[in-house]
């Protein structure tokens, strides 16, 4: 194991763990020197899912729907729950070894790898490093690139916004979680996830500079995915597209009715999503098979496909 | 005897504020067009000739910097302790601090304060803070590991002030540095006393690790004897020798005049430190400042429709007398101060270092004096006197 955060792994001794929302015990998954905590749901072939800003506490829903079709395995970021954070891991540049670290010690064959606002970008930074282990991407609602002016942010800067002023940007009109329902250890959960966001996407504020200009590398079939609603990205559409563009012909966008947190609100139009878009691209996208996934989002009925990369 | 002291302290706030619910916040967002350059230098004459008054009236001076905020004036430590080098002749420099969690280079910091030490002749006390949660945002910096980069800092200004046989170099976790050789070295030997302030027994602990001074704000006699008692324990289990009245401070408001009636006319003068102090609670609870279980309370407290409160914002409306009795506030006559330092002495296990705030909001230089010119002469020999 590697050599972990003092304070980290003190307070984590402390704590009890946050078990919301998931329907399956954690395992421990060992990637590389860091040890991970992953909760698996659903049986088939697996789906690796890469949870967003607050960890598993608000995915049981999507995870749950993508398990009638896939073995969602869904491990914690270092950071977030009981998983390792050695402390050279300090931004998503590092957390992205982790991963490759990850999918080289639980994927015998490429499967397709989803992730969520944050996680869509650590999916990228992954992607773009080594796609063995990926047979296709899903990108739900991703930060990580900057697109806008070096005066304009592209997102709601959370650091200088009311807790409403997050939510609203966050959830738009839609459905967001009642908070005042949670237990003790499930703030806790949050507060370490919150603490996770502040250590990986302070500064630069949830964007990697060199990311964009790596994103050409991704040589499989990948959805880029959006909330029609989503108030948190200041230009959902021009952002959307320029992911598109910057990984070219192998990318697709398209949207969903929903906010930012597109898998917390449709959790079953984002399983569909996915699991169409994988079924789209199996056969074409075998690793490093670098061909477009075409026809992928057939199997959505409300999902209107609003750009498609060159 | 003793050597009990007053380190007289304005935090040089813009006073000249609208009324608090015409604006969110006066820290991080207040647009300075509501700042009058012209009225802003004659707060600076006014604040530097406080300071230099303090020196003529033997008491000692400190110094403390905030960024985009009208509640602080003072920028950078560096720069005021340096006018203030320069503007007296005899009292202690105490910058409480230098924020070295959020200082980039810390070889820097070591050469600033060197300078200072040398320019006073050897009169720098120089304080380390991590600094508020406020400074966040002003000085972009990542609000996790605060204190890891903290320590590291302090390690390597101390590692420049007293290596005198050439460069080092050093390649930590948080700061790297090249050829690190400093011109001009500290004027103390082996280097000026270092100062934290905390209002957390736990750093309080780690500050008697190292062997640093310790200084509390505003934290009433309960807390600085609790943080107190922790540091000298905290040394002794360390293996130093217990730390004495002169290694602790305590930074409360004090106001001395002749009569009750002028006094308690000061303390309420004093009050509006306390009551102009709005912050937008966004940048009050910041992720990553606090442990995460304190931080999980607020979130808490937060899905319940409460915001983070300012922490003295309780403070605000009591009592003067509840003020005074909690260790807050020193106001009174000379024997009514003398009474209440001593009584918070007694209560806090010694305390010779008495940090006050004697300044605020749009209180005159000639009001300020009057209470400082008391201090000087009625307050502190008698301290002296009768606590030694």
């Amino acid at each position: 194991m590697a050599e972990t955060d003092g304070r980290a792994d003190k307070a984590r001794a402390d704590k009890p763990k946050a078990d919301t929302a998931r329907t399956d015990t954690a395992h421990k998954v060992a990637a590389g020197p860091v040890e991970l905590d992953e909760v698996r749901n659903g049986s088939g072939s697996p789906l690796v899912y890469l949870h967003g800003e607050d960890g598993l506490l608000f995915s049981g829903p999507v995870r749950d729907a993508l398990g009638a079709s896939f073995t969602v395995r869904a491990p914690e970021h270092p950071g977030w729950g009981r998983s390792d954070r050695p402390w050279y891991v300090n931004t998503v540049d590092d957390l992205s070894y982790v991963y490759l670290d990850y999918l080289d010690a639980t994927l015998d064959e490429p499967a397709p790898l989803i992730g969520t606002s944050f996680g869509a970008w650590l999916a990228a930074e992954v992607a773009v490093k080594s796609t063995a282990k990926i047979s296709s991407l899903v990108l739900v609602a991703p930060v990580g690139i900057k697109v806008a002016d070096r005066e304009t942010r592209d997102f709601v800067d959370v650091y200088a916004s009311t807790t409403e002023q997050v939510a609203a940007a966050t959830y738009g009109d839609g459905a967001r979680p009642d908070l005042r329902a949670l237990a003790a250890d499930e703030f806790f959960y949050l507060a370490e996830a919150q603490e996770a966001m502040a250590r990986y996407g302070f500064r630069p504020y949830l964007h990697d500079p060199a990311l964009v200009h790596r994103l050409h590398r991704i040589d499989v079939p990948t959805l880029v995915l959006w909330g029609a609603d989503d108030r948190f990205v200041r230009e959902p559409d021009t952002y959307a597209a320029a992911w598109a563009t910057a990984i070219g012909s192998n990318a697709e966008v398209a949207s969903l009715p929903g906010g930012h947190r597109l898998e917390e609100q449709s959790p079953a139009a984002v399983a569909d999503a996915v699991t169409a878009f994988v079924a789209g691209t199996a056969g074409s996208g075998v690793a490093g098979g670098g061909t477009a996934g075409s026809g992928a989002a057939g199997g959505a009925a409300d999902m209107s496909v609003t750009a498609a990369a060159r | 005897m003793r050597d009990i002291r007053n380190y007289v302290f304005t935090e040089m706030p813009y006073p000249y504020l609208p009324p608090d619910e015409t604006f969110e916040s006066a820290r991080v967002t207040l647009p300075n067009q509501l700042y009058d350059p012209e009225a802003g230098s004659e707060l600076y004459d006014k604040y530097f000739d406080i300071y230099r008054a303090a020196d003529e009236l033997g008491l000692d001076v400190m110094l403390n910097e905030h960024h985009s905020t009208a509640t602080c004036l003072d920028t950078a430590v560096p720069l005021s302790a340096a006018i203030v080098a320069r503007e007296t002749s005899r009292a202690r420099i105490l910058p409480l601090g230098n924020p070295i969690s959020n200082r980039p280079d810390p070889v820097r910091v070591a050469e600033e304060m060197a300078m200072v030490d040398v320019l006073s002749h050897g009169r720098l006390q120089c304080g380390f803070v991590r600094g508020v949660p406020m400074e966040v945002s002003p000085q972009n910096v990542p609000p996790i590991g605060m204190y890891e980069r903290f320590w590291e800092a302090a390690e390597l200004i101390v590692k420049a002030w007293t290596t005198h046989d050439g460069p080092f170099n050093w390649e930590g976790r948080y700061f790297q540095a090249r050829q690190v050789n400093i011109w001009p070295r500290p004027h103390q030997q082996p280097h000026p006393p270092i100062w934290v302030p905390t209002q957390s027994a736990g750093t309080g602990e780690q500050v008697a690790r190292r062997n640093y001074n310790l200084a509390t704000i505003l934290t009433g006699t309960e807390g600085a004897a609790r943080i107190f008692s922790t540091f000298r324990k905290a040394a002794v289990d360390a293996g130093f020798p217990e730390p004495g009245p002169d290694r602790v401070g305590y930074s409360g408001l004090m106001f001395v005049a002749h009569t009750e009636a002028e006094a308690a006319a000061g303390g309420e003068a004093l009050r509006w430190y306390l009551q102009h102090n709005k912050v937008a609670p966004q940048f009050m609870d910041v992720p990553g400042y606090l442990e995460p279980d304190i931080r999980a309370r607020i979130l808490a407290k937060k899905a319940r429709g409460e915001e983070p409160q300012a922490p003295i914002a309780h403070l605000t409306n009591a009592p003067l007398s509840e003020l005074i009795d909690t260790g807050m506030f020193f106001v009174g006559t000379p024997d009514q101060v003398v009474e209440q330092v001593k009584a918070f002495d007694r209560q806090v296990g010694g305390c010779d270092n008495l940090l006050m705030m004697m300044h605020t909001g749009t209180m005159s230089f000639d009001t300020t004096y009057k209470s400082m010119k008391l201090c000087a002469e009625e307050v502190l020999p008698r301290l002296r006197e009768e606590l030694g």
